[in-house]
């Protein structure tokens, strides 16, 4: 820091992408991950894997209904979101997510009647194409809401090619450690379940993790300017959120829990891999927004306990478990589902 | 009534009989002709003392909430043969003639008007904030009244009136200059010839509208050094909500 530039008077400039930005982004990276976890299953019909890409699909279902609530909330004027649809715009990544969320959504809805409730009884066919469907818009989902922010040039952070494949790779992360805290919540854990989803995730940790050093490695040799502020979030501006809570507790503290399969541990291996998956996106986001465009310092973002803050973030994992209890209570009543 | 007013008023004299400064709308397209005005700014930083008379005349004329600017001078000590000085920058939206924060609208609520002025229709916006975060100028944000994203408009209710912007009218060292920057009898179009100017972040490739005179080549692009102690907190924007 150059200390012969003092800043008189500057202001902190809002943070406007806030929590719920963050929430959007967390579950319907969840979805996306439980996608990626369950329809190579289906499309190949691996008998080993599909009882664990049930789950998946159950993750990605219940992940991807929340979504766009978390994404409803985050605009200031939800009740215009049609304007989305009288006007669309090429040029705006967020104007072609509005038509793909939907239609992701449809398919991945398709996908999960077919995939959890019709599947066993024949039609083979239809699962199949809902589960290509669903791959195809996924990726599209993926690709959109990296770019959103990675076309960005007023912040050096977002604007780089890293950020869809850390969404990824944390995503997948994340749906695999959702897939492990149901398992491990259901009345008898299916231990089988559990060690081969615990085989992923030491997987898809060990590779977000890499992802993640490779970005602040190639900022540190001057290849990558968003490289150097993720480097320098890290260690100048926030080292105990970016540090301790997201590469410690998010990332390297699962990781070593996966490496012990023990029934007691499970719960919490998943539940820290997705901390890790949410920490990603706080970090990206909050500590993106944090980093002024044009003047010194950072900007500290204090969590409102409203429905802005706190109580939307609650509220959205409350809306996540009640979508849940209602899937698995349908799919009972109607009919016993294997391992879901 | 100085001479810069006076060709100023001359411009508009001239330009406001044409419907080019007629009622804007993202239908009038982009047609640009010899006769449409284009509208900069430059600002004298040798001028500007920093009293942020500006500041409070675009606040009242455009009744920006408390706690949010339009238009703000940033004041800083520099360091000049080994001696402080204070150095004045006065923010605003550049109206650039390349903005980053219109493609990304996803409802093309905010668009840029023949004449160079980027504005926003809030009766459509949808308040998500992209444009906010596409302006490498933090030229705008999200209207805590309105809940739609808002900016500096050059004043264009006035400059369609025929009268200059409002940080223009009251500023008190003469700093901030207004006009078409297609006149080449226009004051702006004069300094712009004569004196140097910079633009705020040229790496960007934006192209700014906004030529500061004498700008500290320091403060042109992020600002590395000590931090405002005025910082608004969260308590301020909650406050200025409610
Ligand atoms: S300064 Fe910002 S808001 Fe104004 S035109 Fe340029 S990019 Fe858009
Ligand atoms: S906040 Fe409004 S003007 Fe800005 S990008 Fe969103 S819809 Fe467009």
């Amino acid at each position: 820091m150059s200390n012969n530039i003092i800043e008189i008077i500057g202001i902190t400039q809002e943070i406007t992408w806030n929590s719920w930005a963050v929430q959007y982004f967390f579950f319907i990276g969840l979805s996306v991950g439980g996608v990626l976890l369950a329809a190579p299953a289906y499309l190949s019909r691996t008998a080993t894997w599909l009882p664990v890409a049930r789950l998946g699909l159950l993750v990605a279902i219940t992940t991807g209904l929340v979504a766009p609530v978390a994404l409803l909330a985050d605009l200031h004027q939800p009740a215009r979101f049609y304007q989305f649809y009288l006007n669309f715009t090429p040029s705006s990544w967020m104007s072609w997510g509005a038509f793909l969320l939907p239609a992701y959504i449809a398919a991945l809805l398709l996908f999960g009647l077919q995939g959890l409730y019709r599947d066993p009884a024949g039609n083979q066919r239809v699962t199949r194409m809902a589960a290509l469907a669903t791959s195809v818009l996924g990726t599209g989902i993926a690709l959109y809401t990296g770019s959103e922010m990675g076309i960005l040039i007023s912040r050096v952070l977002w604007q780089s090619g890293w950020l869809v494949p850390a969404y990824l790779l944390s995503g997948l992360a994340g749906a695999i450690g959702l897939a492990l805290v149901i398992n491990s919540l259901q009345s008898t854990e299916n231990l089988a379940h559990s060690r081969l989803l615990l085989r992923w995730l030491t997987a898809s940790l060990a590779l977000t993790g890499v992802w993640i050093g490779a970005w602040a490695v190639a900022g540190y040799l001057n290849l990558s300017g968003s490289g150097a502020a993720l480097l320098r979030l890290a260690v100048e501006f926030r080292p105990l959120e970016t540090l301790v809570f997201w590469i410690g507790v998010g990332l390297l503290l699962p990781l070593i829990l996966t490496l012990f399969n023990h029934t007691g541990l499970n719960l919490m291996t998943g539940l820290l891999a997705l901390f890790g998956t949410w920490m990603l996106r706080w970090v990206m986001f909050i500590g993106g927004q944090g980093i002024p465009k044009n003047g010194a310092g950072f900007y500290n973002f204090e969590l409102p306990l409203t429905a802005d803050g706190l109580l939307g973030i609650l509220g959205s994992i409350g809306l996540w478990l009640l979508i849940l209890i209602v899937i698995r209570s349908l799919l009972s009543q109607y009919k016993q589902p294997a391992d879901v | 009534m100085d001479s810069t007013r006076r060709k100023f008023l001359a411009t508009v004299a001239t330009t406001i009989a044409a419907p080019v400064l007629g009622e804007a709308s993202a239908a009038e397209g982009t047609a640009d002709t010899q006769d449409t005005p284009r509208w900069v700014m430059v600002i004298d930083l040798r001028k500007c003392i920093g009293c942020q008379a500006c500041t409070v005349a675009c606040s009242t004329e455009n009744r920006v909430p408390a706690g949010q600017f339009r238009t703000l001078v940033s004041h800083y000590e520099v360091e000049k043969d080994h001696q402080p000085r204070s150095a004045m920058l006065p923010r605003l939206c550049n109206h650039c003639e390349n903005p980053p924060c219109i493609p990304v609208c996803p409802v093309q609520a905010t668009y840029q008007r023949p004449d160079g002025i980027v504005v926003v229709d809030n009766t459509r916006c949808v308040g998500c904030a992209y444009c906010v975060q596409a302006c490498p100028y933090d030229a705008r944000f999200i209207n805590h009244e309105t809940k739609t994203a808002d900016k500096c408009t050059f004043c264009v209710h006035r400059v369609q009136a025929g009268l200059l912007p409002a940080c223009v009218e009251t500023c008190v060292g003469g700093a901030r200059i207004f006009g078409n920057i297609k006149d080449p009898r226009s004051e702006v179009s004069r300094l712009i010839n004569s004196v140097h100017t910079d633009g705020l972040q040229p790496g960007l490739k934006t192209r700014p509208q906004v030529y500061y005179i004498g700008l500290d080549n320091r403060l042109q692009n992020k600002i590395e050094g000590v931090p405002s102690p005025w910082k608004r907190s969260e308590t301020l924007v909650q406050e200025s909500m409610s």
